[in-house]
């Protein structure tokens, strides 16, 4: 039987709750009292060893919940689970429930024999909420104001931007405005904050409820509605598929000598840099309390401060110029609304007058215990919200503390290194000076990385701690793409890396001079080059890219990151956006491969302890119709507005072909009924990743119009090695002969049909394995944007005739190695034979 | 930057008892200051929570100079006896930063720098709380910067444990204008503004006593 642990710091009331859960079950259950320390003078606390020990006495294979009061109970209850046997973790679970109620009603539901999981939810739900109409009443009564609901459509939800779109929208109006995110259950803020709005962490599909001043609610709420209906500006922009913030990489101890050696971080901007370092110190610095005796005249020179950062940021801004995009200016709109933020300001201000403290340290106080809320949210982009907030913090501090501009970057050209490099520091800089920029911290989805990879300077973050340790001056070598620094590079190095970087600027130089040029060989073969799609954002890159199509629109991130799945419309919505952006260019949409490494919370998935293996891809969709056939009628819709075509992910036999043509046919009735259009000959394709569907490949080849090969997947499968074992990183390798034959299969199996096929995985815009599948035949390469311009221009110098002889002769060997050197060897040959050609 | 003085280079098995009895020691003699910074923000019982976890410490120490194990026992001892929230929080900074000195009797600075680094990246989950939060995290976290600083600035294994010291006292102090979002102190909200942490001010007397003991052996 499900067994009940008390962690409590009163032994009495442990021992007392027990008593009364005893009392009120028919059949006795295990229950275990764990209150109290030791200590006959103090026996109030709690004592995370007696809690292990009660674990273990109520323990079954029916599991464990455990119960705690507040504070030290909780981490105790937490810390006795982690001290448990890994295989004794799996039963036991935390309850998070009032104590008294939750162990009651957890109690009853366990006599009558109900699940872990149920008694769980039972316990949590034991002392009502407040129901909404109470916290309505609570919300109008406060400010004597008007209320109405609305829900939140625009992808991003209330956002940097869309946050601050709606909080200036409100600050236009002159009474008091809240806004409660009833959805998430939040508590009520002041809509004119900004802060208050984006803590609030309304996503898509949130209703809020919005109070105003009876006198203005209806503009009020009128300004809501317009700007819900203009999407906050987002113009049908998708949901970010938010990668995790990357924490610094964990570094070998900083050297006892940081003269020399190499640190390694994450690449944001490639590139080589050669020069001196010089520390931009950027973090927050210490400010001293000082008393003050005339606090209104603080608070006159507070406000003048904030005036002089908004002079200073439009400033700055104009300076920029074209330097930065409409859409990038906005980070900039977002951090003037912090310094109208009512509640900073009223912060601040009241500290001033009650703590007769300076500003300076007032205002720093505030703005780092603001930094960290954001760092400590769930949400990776509101995480790095952080980041502004300390860059406005330090603007506005350098303006009280007199300090003229920060960014007083010596004449002489150096590489800049940073504590973590903040949105403004990129807007200052003066590109004539900057080889280069290096930070101790910082991952990829920040603003400041966005802004600094459009720099064309090489660029690095979490170079870790000991960066700071790098003496101003000192001569260093910035590679971007390996993500590294090397310091004090002796003489070979820098050699080294003065040709490299001539090789790749002239390299870069005529890829970009090819990038917009039909993907020919010289001997006048033509394929087409695609991009890999995995959110609406990516559409200007792609755009710009030179792909000729999207050949993988990962279609995952829709029903991630939410609590329901997304409707027909929702989904419609975004593809039609997608496929107008791309002006004609054809969307290659692949069905959603839920499962595996990519869990989705709401469909109520079994675990599997093999999810690569397990009901995922084409499976999962087959046995999940409904699910299915929304995104196919979404999908079919789009068609009507431009090229679309649809793709089926891991496929392994003709029957889950079949199956899923039956689906878009019934489907496609269903519309018919609807009356909605949609192309009629849209071409319907599969992946090939899974060995069978290689195998069988002439056999499923005519009933589709065309395959694409997923080499990750493929690979995996067929050297039977997981991606994500470094041991196993060898055999992870498509260029395994095994991995070639396969691709060689599925290609002559496309083209004895007469339908064409094309490769969706990295090793598309891999220029080395560029003549390899060239010979063997391939009709379509898709690759990440970045990829392309390159190769193009590896294609462009090779030619068909030369390729085939390759490939023929890879299939034979019997290493990844070997075909690698082969092909190494015969890109070197043809890059020399492009240039001859490229020379009059 | 070479520090002059002629520290260890390494850090030994009764260098580390030393240590633990040092903390104890100080626990016993700060007890009552420690629950004197804990009554205005929380439950005045800190300084009885460490001396009662530090006593049974002594008690539970075993013999033998594996560095991993005395901490170890540390750990598991201040678990069961501390009573409040700063138990499961040294317990897990005790059991953290022992994990990868298992079997080791002797320190190298380097591995005391990963002992700082492990130990609060424990508390840090522990707490699910980070600096800046009115907390232990505030001298803890101030001392292990200090530490690499000191080393990567040649300085040896003494130097870098004042500086850590130093560090602890710094932001011990710092925490005083902060308002509290861990712990019970947090309950108070902005009235936690003006109180040391008690939390603290017991991590920088163990940073001090670590750097104590040290400096008392190479004498
Ligand atoms: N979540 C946390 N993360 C880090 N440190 C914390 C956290 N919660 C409390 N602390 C630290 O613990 C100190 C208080 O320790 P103490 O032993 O007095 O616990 P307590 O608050 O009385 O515990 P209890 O929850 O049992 O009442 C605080 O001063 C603070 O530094
Ligand atoms: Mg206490």
């Amino acid at each position: 039987m499900i067994g009940i642990v008390i962690v409590s710091h009163s032994r009495k009331l442990s021992d007392g709750l027990k008593d009364v859960a005893d009392a009120m079950t028919q059949v006795p259950i295990p229950i275990a009292s764990a209150g109290g320390v030791d200590d006959p003078d103090h026996p109030l606390g709690t004592d995370g060893i007696r809690v292990l020990d009660a674990i273990r006495d109520v323990m079954s294979d029916d599991g464990v919940l455990v119960f705690a009061d507040i504070g030290s109970a909780k981490l105790n209850a937490e810390m006795a689970m982690d001290l448990l046997e890994p295989e004794e973790q799996t039963k036991v679970q935390f309850c998070d429930a009032p104590l008294v109620e939750g162990v009651l009603a957890a109690a009853v539901q366990i006599a009558a024999g109900s699940s872990l999981e149920d008694a769980m939810r039972e316990a949590r739900q034991a002392v009502p909420a407040p129901t909404e109409a109470v916290k309505q009443q609570q919300d109008t009564a406060q400010t004597g104001g008007v209320s109405r609901e609305f829900t939140i459509r625009n992808p991003l939800g209330l956002h940097a931007r869309p946050a601050a779109s709606l909080v200036s929208a409100m600050n236009a109006f002159s009474g008091d405005i809240r806004l409660r995110n009833v959805t998430k259950g939040k508590t009520s803020v002041n809509a004119k904050s900004i802060n208050g709005v984006m803590l609030s962490e309304v996503a898509r599909n949130d209703r809020i409820l919005m109070v105003a001043d009876p006198a203005e609610a209806e503009a009020v709420f009128a300004a809501i509605d317009q700007l819900i209906q203009e999407n906050f500006g987002e113009d049908g922009i998708a949901p970010v598929k938010p990668e995790p913030i990357r924490k610094p990489v964990p570094q070998p101890r900083p050297p006892r000598d940081v003269s020399a050696g190499t640190l390694t971080g994450l690449s944001i901007a490639r590139g080589f840099a050669l020069g001196p370092i010089r520390h931009v110190r950027s973090a927050l610095p210490e400010v001293e309390p000082v008393s003050i005796s005339d606090p209104d005249a603080e608070i006159e020179r507070f406000k003048m401060a904030l005036s002089a950062a908004e002079t200073e940021i439009n400033g700055a801004l104009s300076a920029a110029g074209e330097r930065i995009s409409a859409y990038d200016r906005k980070i900039f709109d977002a951090h003037i609304s912090y310094l109208h933020d009512p509640d900073i300001i009223e912060t601040v201000l009241g500290r001033i007058s009650k703590q007769h403290i300076c500003a300076e340290a007032i205002w720093r106080q505030v703005v780092w215990d603001l930094s960290r809320t954001y760092a400590a949210l769930q949400d990776p982009l509101l995480q790095a919200r952080a980041g502004d907030v300390i860059d406005v913090g330090l603007r506005v501090l350098r303006l009280l503390m007199g300090q003229g501009d920060a960014t007083d970057h010596a004449a002489e050209p150096s590489i800049l290194a940073y504590e973590e490099l903040r949105p403004s520091d990129v807007l200052t800089l003066n590109q004539e000076t900057v080889l280069g920029i290096c930070a101790a911290t910082g991952g990829t989805t920040s603003h400041a990385a966005i802004l600094a990879s459009a720099l064309n300077i090489p660029v690095v973050f979490a170079l870790g701690d000991a960066l700071a340790a790098v003496a101003d001056g000192q001569q260093v070598l910035l590679d971007g793409a390996a993500a590294k620094i090397t310091i004090a590079p002796d003489a070979s190095a820098i050699e080294t890396m003065q040709n490299e970087r001539k090789i790749w600027q002239d390299h870069v130089a005529r890829a970009e001079a090819v990038r917009d040029l039909p993907a020919e060989t010289l001997d006048g073969h033509k394929v087409r080059v695609a991009a890999n799609m995995a959110s609406v954002d990516e559409l200007g890159v792609i755009m710009r890219s030179g792909a000729q199509e999207v050949g993988l629109l990962r279609t995952e991130f829709l029903y991630m990151r939410r609590d329901t799945a997304p409707g027909e419309d929702e989904q419609y919505d975004i593809y039609r956006s997608i496929v107008a952006g791309l002006k004609g260019k054809p969307l290659t949409v692949r069905t959603a491969d839920i499962g595996g490494d990519k869990p989705v919370s709401y469909l109520d998935r079994p675990a599997e302890a093999n999810p690569n293996l397990g009901w995922r891809g084409l499976r999962y969709s087959l046995a999940v119709p409904e699910l299915f056939e929304t995104q196919l009628a979404a999908i079919l819709r789009a068609s009507a507005h431009g090229p679309v075509r649809i793709m089926f992910p891991l496929v392994s036999t003709v029957d889950e072909v079949k199956a899923a043509k039956q689906r878009v046919q019934s489907v496609m009735d269903q519309l018919r009924t609807r009356a909605l259009p949609f192309d009629e000959g849209l071409e319907i394709g599969i992946m090939i990743e899974v060995p069978a569907a290689a195998e069988m490949a002439d056999l499923i080849a005519p009933e589709v119009d065309f395959f694409s090969i997923g080499t990750n997947d493929l690979t995996q499968y067929v050297m039977a090695a997981d991606r994500a074992n470094p041991k196993l990183k060898d055999l992870f390798d498509p260029f395994n002969p095994a991995v070639l034959r396969m691709i060689a299969k599925s290609i002559k199996a496309a083209h004895d049909a007469d339908i064409w096929i094309g490769m969706c995985g990295a090793m598309a815009g891999s220029p080395i394995a560029a003549p390899i599948l060239l010979g063997l035949g391939l009709d379509e390469f898709s690759m990440t944007p970045a990829d392309i311009a390159e190769f193009k221009l590896t294609l462009r110098g090779l030619s068909l005739s030369e390729c085939r002889n390759l490939s023929a002769r890879v299939l034979g060997l019997d290493t990844a190695r070997s075909v690698r050197e082969q092909a190494s060897l015969f890109l070197g040959r043809h890059k020399a034979m492009a240039k001859t050609a490229a020379t009059p | 930057m070479a520090d002059a003085l002629a520290g260890p280079k390494t850090v030994t098995g009764p260098m580390i008892r030393a240590w633990i009895e040092t903390s104890a020691e100080v626990f016993a003699a700060n007890r009552g200051h420690l629950s004197d910074l804990d009554s205005p923000i929380g439950d005045a019982d800190h300084g009885n929570n460490m001396n009662r976890g530090f006593n049974a410490v002594l008690e539970k120490l075993p013999e033998g100079d594996d560095i991993g194990a005395l901490l170890k026992s540390v750990a598991m001892t201040l678990i069961a006896k501390v009573g409040g929230a700063a138990g499961p929080l040294y317990g897990t900074l005790f059991l953290e930063g022992s994990k990868p000195l298992m079997g080791k009797t002797e320190l190298s600075q380097a591995d005391l720098a990963q002992f700082f680094e492990d130990a609060i990246a424990g508390v840090k989950k522990r707490g699910r709380s980070d600096v800046g939060m009115k907390t232990m995290l505030d001298a803890l976290v101030p001392a292990s910067e200090a530490f690499q600083a000191e080393t990567a600035q040649g300085g040896e294994i003494l130097a870098a444990l004042r500086a850590a010291a130093n560090a602890a006292e710094s932001g011990m102090k710092a925490t005083i204008p902060m308002q509290a979002q861990r712990g019970r102190a947090s309950y108070l909200g902005e009235r936690s503004i003006g109180h040391q942490d008690p939390g603290a001010t017991s991590s920088y007397l163990i940073v001090q006593a670590l750097s104590d003991a040290v400096e008392k052996a190479s004498e």
